[in-house]
């Protein structure tokens, strides 16, 4: 009796009350997503209207799309600079980022050190204390070594921000890896060092991708340091310079120009996340849930 | 005693001048490689964010104004100031305010969402899973831009459907009654997905046959959600929830810094804000910014206490 019952069930692919309950299921769910698409929706519709439409018709499609509104905001704001801006300290922060902490996560994880706990707990301190906090002595800091005002204090800034959790990372890749590895490399005549950027190195591809990509995004969106540290106007990162847009649009509105430049200026992140995606979601809760 | 002789005679086969300096060599190699390993590293980390960590409560004990190096030590007379002055504890109040009431909002809506996005029927998870963890990359910068036109008291998204169903629209980032919790709903929103897509994996890591044996015991869904799922997923939520307070105080700074800007007179102030107008919002007063800093570490490291130690429960293995 009761195994026909099962498979009755099973053929029936839906019965009302799953339909209830999926339909109930997805309302908070749906709930969330409207208020995720919605905005982005009238961003990218706004950025293409004039002003008198965007105050008349905010709702609307815009009745002739004003692709001018991209060249004019990108040209008259000085954006396309402060983009290379901030590709140039992105691209150093990654560099300075990613090769000093795998380095110091190999020694942490295979360097047979007497205690790496040590190490550990000294870099936790970066991890359990809030980066905001560290804002005015960061700034004390770059006035001492006269660095104030450069793209390449920036750099090491946001590396030494990023440092203990992208080492936190590495380590967990580094002890992930069978010893035999570096014993065969030894065998074969390797010394330390060979071993290390021949064969260890090259292995943890994927470690090194998870905290490029967080890295990335840390630094693509930060502004508080680069509002902090930066003045001069020709080395300031692409969204001080959406800022200061948003804040002459107090004086004068031109909404269009103003939501094309963000969405330039979000572009390269939602490129980033668009590939790695599945790698920073699943990356973040295999770590969840290894603990 | 046996293992101990072999062990002797093997050092003395050993012990020819040539094997000694091998030996000798090897360890002045593995020492450079050691040091060049771990310094570069170590010199980056230490000068741009460890000695800064400390550095601030030196500097809380200095009156430090403008940018020219020269201060003078006043001891605690940056803390008496901070004790009268009235924005501090208003910017307290509002700190508490909206950190424990985000806390709460953000983890327990997370945790129920997440339960919903692991239910067995959703076959547009993936879906779910990659649009909700988007507000958690998008720039700040872009997120007030979009929640300021969204909120805009004339020609904002929300009050206009607000009057379309006939309510009348609020000032939302205006009015001094609504300022922190319009801010609580925006940083809710940015943070809200990246929890629960964390919450979501760990709940589909618990093994099936838990639920099944529980099925068969009688229990229904919602039974199942308090008596197992969430006691399973407790200590992710835990080490989650530590990591939250650490990071949101950025996120609560980078909100409201731009989207009310700590206004309607203070109504929004908190102590980043607060921190960051006094000593680099025109008036360069350093030596008392630091102070401020350092009661955000005091407080967050309470903050923080106070929830760990409120959610400490028993932690069940599976």
């Amino acid at each position: 009796m009761r195994k026909m019952k099962l498979k009755k069930r099973r053929r029936s692919p839906l019965t009302l009350k799953e339909i209830v309950s999926g339909v109930l299921i997805r309302i908070p769910l749906w709930f969330y997503v409207i208020t995720i698409i919605i905005p982005f929706v009238f961003m990218a519709m706004n950025s293409l209207k004039t002003n008198q439409e965007f105050y008349a018709n905010f709702w609307g499609w815009p009745a002739e799309p004003q692709w001018g509104n991209y060249t004019f905001g990108l040209q008259r704001s000085g954006i396309l600079d402060m983009f290379v801006n901030t590709i140039f300290v992105v691209a150093g922060a990654e560099i300075v980022n990613i090769f000093t902490a795998s380095m110091l996560a190999y020694v942490i994880a295979r360097g047979k050190l007497k205690r790496p706990q040590l190490l550990f707990g000294y870099l936790l301190v970066g991890l359990l204390t809030p980066g905001i906090i560290c804002l005015i002595p960061v700034f004390f800091v770059a006035l001492i070594l006269q660095m104030y005002d450069t793209r390449s204090v920036l750099i090491l800034v946001y590396a030494a921000f990023n440092m203990a959790f992208s080492v936190f990372v590495m380590v967990a890749f580094f002890k992930s890896l069978p010893t035999e590895l570096e014993e065969a490399a030894v065998i074969d005549g390797a010394g330390y060092s060979q071993t290390f950027w021949r064969v260890m190195f090259p292995l943890t591809k994927p470690g090194i991708i998870t905290i490029g990509v967080f890295g990335f995004l840390e630094y693509w969106n930060d502004y508080l340091l680069a509002m902090t540290l930066i003045s001069t106007e020709a080395k300031k990162t692409v969204f001080l310079g959406v800022m200061k847009m948003q804040a002459a649009n107090a004086v004068r509105t031109d909404w269009g120009p103003l939501m094309a430049v963000c969405i330039f200026a979000m572009a390269p992140v939602m490129i980033v996340y668009a590939i790695f995606q599945g790698r920073l979601t699943e990356g973040l809760t295999s770590g969840a849930v290894k603990g | 005693m046996k293992n101990k002789k072999a062990t002797a005679t093997v050092k003395e086969l050993f012990r020819s001048p040539e094997v000694e300096l091998d030996i000798k060599r090897n360890r002045r190699r593995r020492i450079f490689f050691l040091f060049y390993m771990t310094l570069p590293g170590l010199v980056v980390y230490t000068i741009f964010r460890f000695i800064p960590t400390v550095l601030g409560l030196v500097l809380s004990f200095f009156n430090w104004r403008g940018t020219s190096l020269q201060m003078t030590y006043i001891g605690f007379g940056n803390y008496t100031t901070l004790l009268n002055d009235w924005i501090f504890w208003r910017s307290l109040g509002n700190h508490l305010y909206i950190f424990l009431i985000n806390t709460v909002v953000v983890f327990t809506l997370a945790i129920l969402l997440a339960v919903l996005l692991s239910s067995k029927r959703l076959w547009e998870r993936g879906f779910y899973r990659v649009l909700f963890f988007f507000p958690s990359v998008v720039p700040v910068v872009i997120i007030n831009i979009l929640w300021m036109s969204v909120l805009n008291p004339n020609i904002g998204l929300l009050n206009s459907v607000l009057r379309m169903i006939g309510l009348e629209g609020e000032n939302w980032l205006g009015d001094r009654a609504v300022v922190k919790n319009t801010i609580i709903f925006v940083m809710a929103w940015t943070s809200l997905g990246f929890y629960m897509v964390l919450f979501m994996a760990a709940i589909l890591n618990i093994p099936s046959s838990i639920f099944e044996s529980a099925r068969i015991d009688g229990a229904g869904s919602i039974r199942q959600t308090f008596m197992i799922t969430i006691p399973l997923i407790w200590e992710h939520v835990r080490m989650s929830l530590l990591f939250f307070i650490v990071t949101s105080s950025g996120l609560g700074f980078n909100i409201i810094f731009m989207m009310s800007k700590g206004g309607p007179n203070r109504a929004s102030e908190i102590l980043t804000t607060f921190m960051y107008g006094v000593s680099f919002g025109g008036e360069s007063r350093y030596g008392y910014g630091s102070a401020i800093a350092f009661s955000i570490l005091i407080i967050t490291s309470l903050i923080a206490m106070l929830i760990m130690a409120v959610t400490k429960r028993e932690v069940y293995e599976y």
